[in-house]
């Protein structure tokens, strides 16, 4: 997987650098501000890259902002955003009615070696990683006329983390139930939203596109 | 010479060695010399200023040059106030440019500084007169009087009429000349000094500013330097995020991260060193969410990016009782009032979380014309007291730091309704 990272913190970047490449990445670049980024993606054409919010010369959302132009104009490039803190408002703009290819998760996620390395092949393969806290910050929004109202309590849970980018087995085990269960719950998803069964994988970021623009 | 601002002595013979006795004189007299050369400039400019006023139109500003020019003469009084007397007399102001001639003419016309001044000189016109009469009485007559024992002495024949009184004798001559040295000694100075006193409050009255000016320059000096401060504390919150972010924070991701690469690469060898790194990453990580509950309590970045309804999502999703939210803010306030009604929805759900018991609150934040109003309710069990919570005091404290009132509607059993207006102008 050849992967970009732009972050300016010296420290978190060769971290990341040596971690990537532990796990047999190929890091093409490693930037510290945005429009280093933007360079570095139009000459390497990764398959992804890591992208912090803040970063010179702004320090306010400079990396979101390479982020958004980076989706727009390379869109076989995944972006994983991460963040200090994650804002539903930065996934909203990030994920932009298109939940491919597109990750946002709490800078702290990269710790925890084996789901960051998750998320991000996900990513780069045209998945999604939602980290749980922005999901849990969508759900808050005062809604007219919600249509995730008709949802039972555990299909939303079903959803949140199909929404985080999660598979059928995934979801099993965060939520403690069988696969069957959950393919139930999936299907009962579908119907209450009105997704015609059309393309079995197409249906589920529909429905997860549905839940979070609402 | 200036006179320094010593109090003035009040016994007369005290006052007789003062300098001040001097000055009074010399600053009386003078004002007979600044009616005619002041004072008739002062009243030619009023008069131009009148009569230039149409002038205006056709964008000849004569009418305010002759305003700003009576208070540049107005200023020479000051400082001859300063100089004899040691008065302090604060300037006035003229109004402002307004950048449209007509208007400017207007508010030179209507401007309240510059007919102050001009009365000031107006009533100088009599008063000089006055004070000649009284510089003569004091210093020149009681002289002259002592002198009328000399007078008889020389010409025994000799008369004087003083009023009523024929001076015939060298007796009555000495009796009058005794009296003549009593004034002289004791009524001389005190006149001077009330004379001046009268001056120098006609001075203060005339040619600074008023009460209620003086009040009102206060008030906006106190509202300017409260702002100031209100401000500065927001930039040093945003500051102190920003230097938690860059540092520490960075420093325990990392830290955190290494400690996870350090439990992947040991795999299931090690099992005893294996569990020490996971307690280690796991305290690494519970620091990082304390640091980071910490710093966005002090001041969300996202705030200053995109405003009160992004930073206010979170605030309502970390909350543990559901929170609906609505917030309708445009336009955007200054940072300073955003940052204020960010805390007040903090706080409230904060206390909503400890000590409602309530099942569902709702945030709603809107901004009609100038006042941003914040309401946070829940269905708890009321009976909340501002007084008595610190964390009530606290929110009260903060936004009536920016002139905002803050309620509390909470009905033992019927919730609790909080609700923060702010003006944001």
């Amino acid at each position: 997987m050849r992967v970009v990272i732009a972050e300016d913190s010296v420290l978190l970047r060769e971290g990341i650098v040596r971690l990537l490449e532990e796990q047999r990445c190929t890091v093409v670049a490693a930037v510290g501000d945005g429009d280093s980024l933007l360079k570095a993606v139009e000459l390497h054409r990764p398959e992804v890259c890591v992208v912090d919010v803040r970063m010179p010369p702004t320090f306010t959302d400079e990396g979101l902002r390479a982020a958004l132009v980076i989706r727009e104009q390379y869109a076989d490039v995944g972006v994983l955003v991460l963040s200090q803190y994650v804002e539903e408002r930065y996934a909203s703009e990030l994920i932009g009615g298109n939940p491919g290819g597109v990750g946002y998760l709490l800078k702290d996620r990269v710790a925890d070696v084996d789901q960051f390395i998750d998320g991000l092949r996900r990513v780069a393969g045209g998945g999604a990683a939602l980290d749980p806290e922005v999901i849990s910050q969508l759900l808050v929004r005062s809604r007219k006329g919600d249509p995730l109202a008709v949802l039972s309590p555990r299909e939303q849970d079903v959803l949140r983390s199909m929404a985080e980018g999660k598979s059928n087995a995934g979801i099993a085990q965060a939520l403690v139930v069988g696969e069957g269960a959950v393919e139930k719950h999936i299907s009962n998803i579908f119907m209450k939203l009105q997704l015609a069964p059309t393309d079995g994988e197409h249906r589920r970021v529909l429905a997860v596109l549905k839940y979070l623009e609402t | 010479m200036t006179v320094a601002a010593t109090p003035v002595p009040r016994a007369p013979w005290r006052l007789w060695r003062s300098p001040y006795l001097w000055l009074a004189t010399i600053h009386l007299l003078g004002d007979a010399v600044v009616v005619l050369t002041s004072g008739v400039l002062v009243l030619a400019a009023v008069m131009l200023m009148l009569l230039a006023f149409p002038l205006a139109m056709i964008r000849i500003p004569l009418t305010v040059w002759a305003n700003r020019a009576v208070y540049g003469i107005a200023s020479w009084e000051r400082a001859r106030a300063r100089l004899t007397r040691g008065q302090e007399v604060q300037a006035l102001v003229p109004p402002p440019r307004t950048g449209s001639w007509s208007e400017d003419a207007l508010l030179a016309l209507g401007d309240p500084g510059v007919w102050r001044q001009f009365t000031y000189y107006l009533m100088l016109l009599p008063l000089s007169f006055a004070w000649i009469f009284a510089v003569v009485a004091a210093w020149s007559i009681p002289p002259v009087l002592m002198a009328l024992p000399l007078y008889y002495y020389r010409f025994a024949a000799a008369q004087a009429q003083l009023g009523p009184f024929t001076i015939d004798t060298t007796t009555k001559a000495v009796v009058v000349a005794v009296l003549a040295a009593l004034f002289l000694a004791l009524v001389s100075p005190l006149m001077m000094r009330w004379a001046s006193a009268f001056d120098g409050w006609l001075a203060k009255m005339l040619l600074g500013p008023s009460e209620t000016g003086v009040l009102a320059e206060r008030v906006s000096q106190l509202v300017a330097s409260r702002q100031q401060v209100v401000d500065s504390v927001e930039v040093e919150r945003r500051r102190m995020e920003r230097d938690l972010h860059d540092g520490a924070q960075q420093r325990l991701v990392s830290l955190a991260m290494t400690l996870g690469r350090a439990k992947n690469r040991l795999g299931d060898r090690e099992p005893s060193v294996r569990t020490l790194i996971e307690e280690a990453h796991s305290e690494a990580m519970q620091a990082i969410a304390e640091i980071r509950d910490l710093t966005r309590g002090l001041h969300p970045p996202v705030l200053t990016d995109r405003g009160l309804d992004a930073a206010l999502s979170a605030v309502a999703a970390r909350s543990p009782v559901p929170v609906r939210l609505s917030v309708d803010v445009k336009p955007r306030p200054s940072l300073t009032i955003e940052s204020i009604a960010y805390f007040v929805v903090t706080e409230a759900l904060t206390n909503v979380a400890k000590h409602a018991e309530a099942a569902q609150a709702e945030v709603r934040v809107t901004r009609k014309g100038d006042v941003l109003r914040v309401e946070v309710r829940d269905n708890g069990r009321g009976g909340a007291d501002p007084v008595r919570g610190s964390g009530l005091r606290g929110l009260t404290d903060r936004v009536s730091g920016v002139d905002g009132r803050l309620s509390v509607d909470s009905p033992p059993g019927g919730g609790t309704t909080l609700t923060a207006e702010v003006p944001c102008g």
